[in-house]
């Protein structure tokens, strides 16, 4: 059996990665390239990657694998690894991968396009913030 | 190895298990209930919120078929199962379907006059109601937009209780889930449960089943093994996880190959005038005009759920947010016609399931699309998202059209939470897993009793259909 909890040292690798992700998925969402008054980022971030690691073994075994690699291929692109790039490159590195056609990374931005908003807004919403980021009168 | 015993083992403690448990502890027998998930209060996470799905969903609410089109499937995993994570929405099956399943599987013992009688029980039992003085906004904006084009809309019953003096109050709180209904009244009855308890296998002996061994969990690892020893064994986990217990005891003969489902297809709609209230929950109006085919309706319409449906397409999904309250999520659900088969992956122990979208499903799916945005613009829409991943936002119906009539396989976001028929009953050996009243056919004493058995759509949400086959099947049980 495929354990559903990863070995710490690839826990170590993954989680930073899956912020880095999360960060550029809600920049996406609300359509600029910098965070610094939005909050519960890292309470998002932690909820996908428990999400990712909760899904069906095989389909989390393949998440791990396919974000690992996701982290590396914008050496070739951009010159550095996914996590040490701008929010504004790392939106245009989501963009190409979603621009694919169908296939592994193709599902692999879907997860990431789905699931990190609607963990965001979820979170706004249990913390009672979402006026926060969508101005007063907004609950 | 614990070993406990009891006279029935009830596998699954959703709507199939918990109506199983509470009628034969009613009647006398020693019941032991076994429910992989955990026991939660009705009311321990607002409903449809990541919490809830974190508490109550299998693997949070990610779970996927495998075919043309991936179809994400939501599975209760907690006591009560399905009851308590859907809509609770309660529908009667038309009188026209259950007659084709009588003569689909030459079901002894299936006239819908004999079946009635269990649908008014369980609409008695599990408090059936309608919503006192109105179904609230996003039902008069789908009721406006149906009459418009002059079809006839419905507003469905719920599993749910309002309470006399303040109706309102009840809005969002009364949910008649099984934790509220039928499994307290299995326990006074003296049925025992066991919840973090996930079966393994079942034993064998010949032609009977001895009972099972299970594993419970504490804080997520497992704890320990113990075998559970029943005179009758009766399985109620779903339609998904029925038939993988099953198989893996070696009963294979039509079960686990013929799995059905209604594949749902969500687009949000904005409007100019505000009509999304939360206070509502989630809106009971359906349009029933393409029934038994296509179901059209409103879905909680939360600021996360418009998120998750609306796709980045739009553009300043910001401001669309803000606009949150003149905002809904709109669904097509449609009876598919695909069949699957579900396996065990090897090492993995998870389901593998291959469910096709097949082209009549999409053509159906894109016709009921059309309906929709035909209704939801005739309701005064400004604006509709995609249904394709990645498509333009749509401004008019003859936009929609050209779409709809050639949906793409695999670029749209499918789901559903309605699962059946992976082992269907019925008299009719070529066809059928079980006899007419659930009992696996080859073995003395072991039963299914959940939507595993209908042998094809329901064509309705099928919780209700689960309840009063289940009521039905265990009243013959015990004579």
């Amino acid at each position: 059996m495929l354990s559903p909890t990863l070995p710490p040292a690839l826990r170590a690798r993954l989680s930073p990665v899956v912020r880095a992700i999360a960060e550029a998925e809600v920049a996406e969402e609300l359509g600029r390239d910098h965070l610094d008054d939005v909050p519960l980022l890292p309470e998002t971030a932690s909820v996908l990657e428990h999400r990712l690691l909760g899904m069906p073994k095989h389909f989390a075994a393949g998440m791990v694998a396919l974000t690992l690699l996701f982290d590396r291929s914008t050496r070739a692109t951009d010159g550095a690894s996914f996590t040490q790039l701008s929010l504004a490159k790392r939106r245009k590195a989501l963009a190409r991968i979603r621009a694919l056609p169908l296939g592994p990374l193709k599902n692999f931005t879907t997860f990431y396009d789905k699931m990190a908003p609607f963990i965001f807004w979820s979170a706004l919403e249990e913390h009672h913030l979402l006026h926060v980021v969508l101005g007063e009168g907004v609950e | 190895m614990k070993r406990i015993d009891c006279d029935v083992l009830v596998i699954g403690s959703g709507p199939g298990g918990a109506m199983t448990a509470c009628l034969a502890a009613e009647a006398g027998r020693d019941v032991l209930v076994l429910e992989e998930g955990a026991h939660h209060p009705i009311d321990s996470a607002p409903s449809f919120s990541l919490a809830e799905m974190d508490q109550k969903y299998r693997n949070a609410g990610l779970n996927v078929t495998f075919g043309g089109t991936s179809i994400t499937y939501l599975e209760g995993r907690c006591v009560g199962g399905g009851s308590e994570i859907n809509a609770a929405l309660y529908h009667r099956p038309l009188e026209k379907t259950l007659r084709e399943w009588q003569t689909q599987t030459r079901i002894r013992g299936f006239e819908p006059e004999q079946l009635w009688p269990h649908f008014e029980a369980v609409e008695r039992d599990c408090n059936v109601n309608l919503v006192p003085g109105g179904n609230g906004p996003a039902c008069d904006l789908l009721k406006r937009g149906a009459g418009s084009m002059g079809w006839s809309t419905r507003e469905i019953a719920r599993f749910w209780s309002y309470p006399a003096e303040a109706p309102q109050t009840g809005l969002l709180t009364g949910r008649q889930s099984m934790t509220v209904t039928l499994i307290p009244r299995a326990m006074r009855a003296g049925a025992r449960l066991m919840p973090n308890t996930r079966v393994v296998k079942l034993l064998r002996e010949g032609k009977r089943v001895l009972g099972a061994v299970a594993e419970t969990t504490e804080g997520g690892a497992r704890h320990e093994r113990i075998e559970l020893r029943a005179k009758s064994v009766f399985v109620c986990a779903g339609a998904v996880q029925t038939p993988r217990l099953l198989r893996r005891a070696g009963f294979t003969h039509n079960v686990g190959d013929t799995l059905q489902l209604h594949p749902m297809i969500r687009i949000t709609a904005r409007f100019k005038e505000p009509f999304n209230d939360l206070a509502w929950g989630v809106p009971t109006e359906q349009v029933d005009q393409f029934k038994p085919g296509l179901t059209l309706g409103c879905s909680y319409s939360s600021i996360p759920h418009l998120a998750l449906w609306m796709g980045a397409e739009l553009g300043d999904k910001k401001q669309r947010l803000r606009d949150w309250r003149r905002t809904g999520i709109f669904y097509v659900a449609a009876v598919g016609t695909g069949k699957g088969k579900i396996r065990d992956l090897p090492l993995v122990g998870e389901p593998f399931i291959r469910l096709p979208l097949t082209q009549a499903d999409l053509d159906r799916l894109g016709e009921g699309l059309l309906r929709l945005g035909q209704l939801l613009f005739a309701a005064g829409a400004e604006e509709l998202s995609s249904p394709v991943e990645g498509g333009p936002g749509i401004r008019s119906a003859n936009d929609l059209e050209a779409l709809c009539k050639a949906l793409p396989q695999g670029k749209m976001p499918v789901s559903t939470i309605h699962l059946f028929s992976s082992a269907p009953m019925g008299e009719d050996e070529a066809t059928t897993a079980t006899d007419s009243f659930g009992k696996l056919r080859g073995v003395e004493n072991l039963y299914v009793n959940d939507a595993s058995l209908f042998p094809a759509s329901p064509a309705v949400n099928p919780q209700g259909t689960v309840l009063a086959i289940a009521r039905r099947n265990v009243g013959e049980f015990l004579g």
